[in-house]
This record gives structure tokens, C-alpha cells and sequence, in this order.
């Protein structure tokens, strides 16, 4: 059963933490693009808080990817699997 | 074109935070255990508040305590208290509101105490001094005042 976060809702799994890594983005200059206070992305980032429509859309829109890439209600699966089944598909 | 892209608000809509939220001053209060430790310091006046209200004594003189210790814990925690939502991110609304909400049944069972303390401890029942009177209007203002920061002090480790 998903983990139950501060608002009871079910929880939000999100890629965030590596995707701002790949960009070599502090916390602080993702929260600046993003309008919110770069703690409220360490909350983010280790699931401790889910996002609202609006935070989530602005988040997917930053990285220029689709929201279902950025945020999920099953957990991810590793980049690293997830490129190399891709690539070893015919 | 997938259908889950973004839409095209502008960022500009999102919340601007107030520079409270970023300043640098009275940062060494604002390690966990220090605000812990003020915000039990604040609880502790406020229950030797409510003692020497119930024994008809001048509260006042750790009313004032009380004040200080609170303000500097408004402090520590940021002014997260009394900031305007619209200056608040979201998440900082939801915890302020969730402190918010404790608040209110904290200070709700205060004045059912402080009420039911005075029909069955009052001789002759529900007599109040004027000293009385005064210190239930502090003790009303202090809750009203510092026990949202008080809670926030104790839930959120950082902030």
C-alpha cells in the first residue's frame, strides 16, 4: 500500500532529484525558475510532499518534458534500464 | 503532440516569496533543537501563566516573558505565522494552514479549561478579578499570537 504523505493523499513519485542532476542544477536555481522556496524541492525530491497541478506542470514545463515523465503514481524505474530496454527493443 | 504537456501559464502567476524567506538574520536560532527549545520555553510561560491566573496572581509579569520568547521564536521560524499566503509557497501554506488548524483546537481547549476552571475552582463560581481579566486577555493574545509558530517549531525541521 502507497506510503500516505502529510495530506493523506496517495503518494507522487517524481524523477526531479535526477533530472536536476543531469542539468547540473542547484535546489535554489530550480526553485528560483520554478517560484517556490528551494527547500520545498528537497521535500520534492524525497517524496515528503506532492506537488500541486500547477507546481507540477511548471516543474515538467522547466525540464521541456511531458508531466508523466517528470511525475508518476508507481514508482520509476532507473533511467539507466528504462534507456537500455528502449535501445534493445527491434 | 502529447496532451500532458505543460499549459502555457506564465511562471509570473506563481507565488513571489517575501525576503523574510531568504534572510540571513537570526539563522543560529533557526538550527531544529533551538527552536524546539524556545517553543517549549514559550509553552512552559504560558502554563506558569495559567497557573498564577488560577491562583489570582499578577500573570502579567510572565505575560511579558512570554511576549519576548514569542516574538523571537516568530523570528526564528521566518514570520511564517503572519505572512501573507500570497508570499508563501504552497507547500508553506499547507504546513501554516495544518499549524493553523491545531492552533485553533489548542486555543479552543484553553478557553474550555480556562471556562469550566472558573465554574468549579471559582469561590464564589465564575468569580473573576480584574487581574483576572487582564491575564485571560493576554493569555487569549499570546495563544492567538505564537502558538501557530510554537507548533511549526515542533513539526517542521526545516523551514
Amino acid at each position: 500500500m502507497p506510503r500516505q504523505k502529510r495530506d493523506e493523499g496517495p503518494e507522487v513519485f517524481n524523477r526531479i532529484a535526477v533530472l536536476r542532476a543531469e542539468r547540473g542544477l542547484s535546489r535554489r536555481d530550480l526553485a528560483d525558475a520554478t517560484g517556490v522556496h528551494y527547500q520545498t524541492i528537497g521535500y520534492l525530491e524525497r517524496g515528503s510532499y506532492n506537488p500541486s497541478l500547477q507546481l507540477a506542470l511548471s516543474l515538467a514545463r522547466f525540464f521541456e518534458l511531458p508531466v508523466e515523465a517528470v511525475f508518476s503514481l508507481d514508482p520509476f524505474q532507473p533511467m539507466s534500464n528504462e534507456l537500455y530496454n528502449q535501445e534493445a527493443r527491434p | 503532440m502529447s496532451a500532458a504537456r505543460p499549459t502555457d501559464r506564465s511562471d509570473d502567476v506563481l507565488p513571489t516569496l517575501v525576503p523574510i524567506l531568504r534572510d540571513r538574520w537570526f539563522e543560529p536560532f533557526r538550527v531544529p533543537w533551538r527552536r524546539r527549545a524556545l517553543a517549549t520555553l514559550w509553552a512552559l510561560l504560558v502554563v506558569a501563566m495559567v497557573v498564577m491566573l488560577i491562583n489570582d496572581a499578577r500573570s502579567i509579569d510572565v505575560g511579558m516573558p512570554a511576549l519576548l520568547v514569542g516574538l523571537l521564536l516568530n523570528l526564528t521560524m521566518r514570520n511564517m505565522g503572519d505572512a501573507p499566503p500570497d508570499k508563501l509557497d504552497e507547500r508553506m501554506v499547507a504546513v501554516r494552514n495544518q499549524a493553523f488548524r491545531l492552533a485553533y483546537y489548542g486555543i479552543a481547549l484553553a478557553m474550555v479549561g480556562l471556562i469550566l476552571g472558573a465554574l468549579v475552582f471559582g469561590d464564589p463560581p465564575v468569580n473573576v478579578s480584574e487581574q483576572q481579566l487582564i491575564g485571560i486577555g493576554w493569555l487569549v493574545s499570546l495563544l492567538a499570537m505564537f502558538l501557530p509558530a510554537a507548533i511549526l517549531a515542533w513539526t517542521e525541521e526545516v523551514v
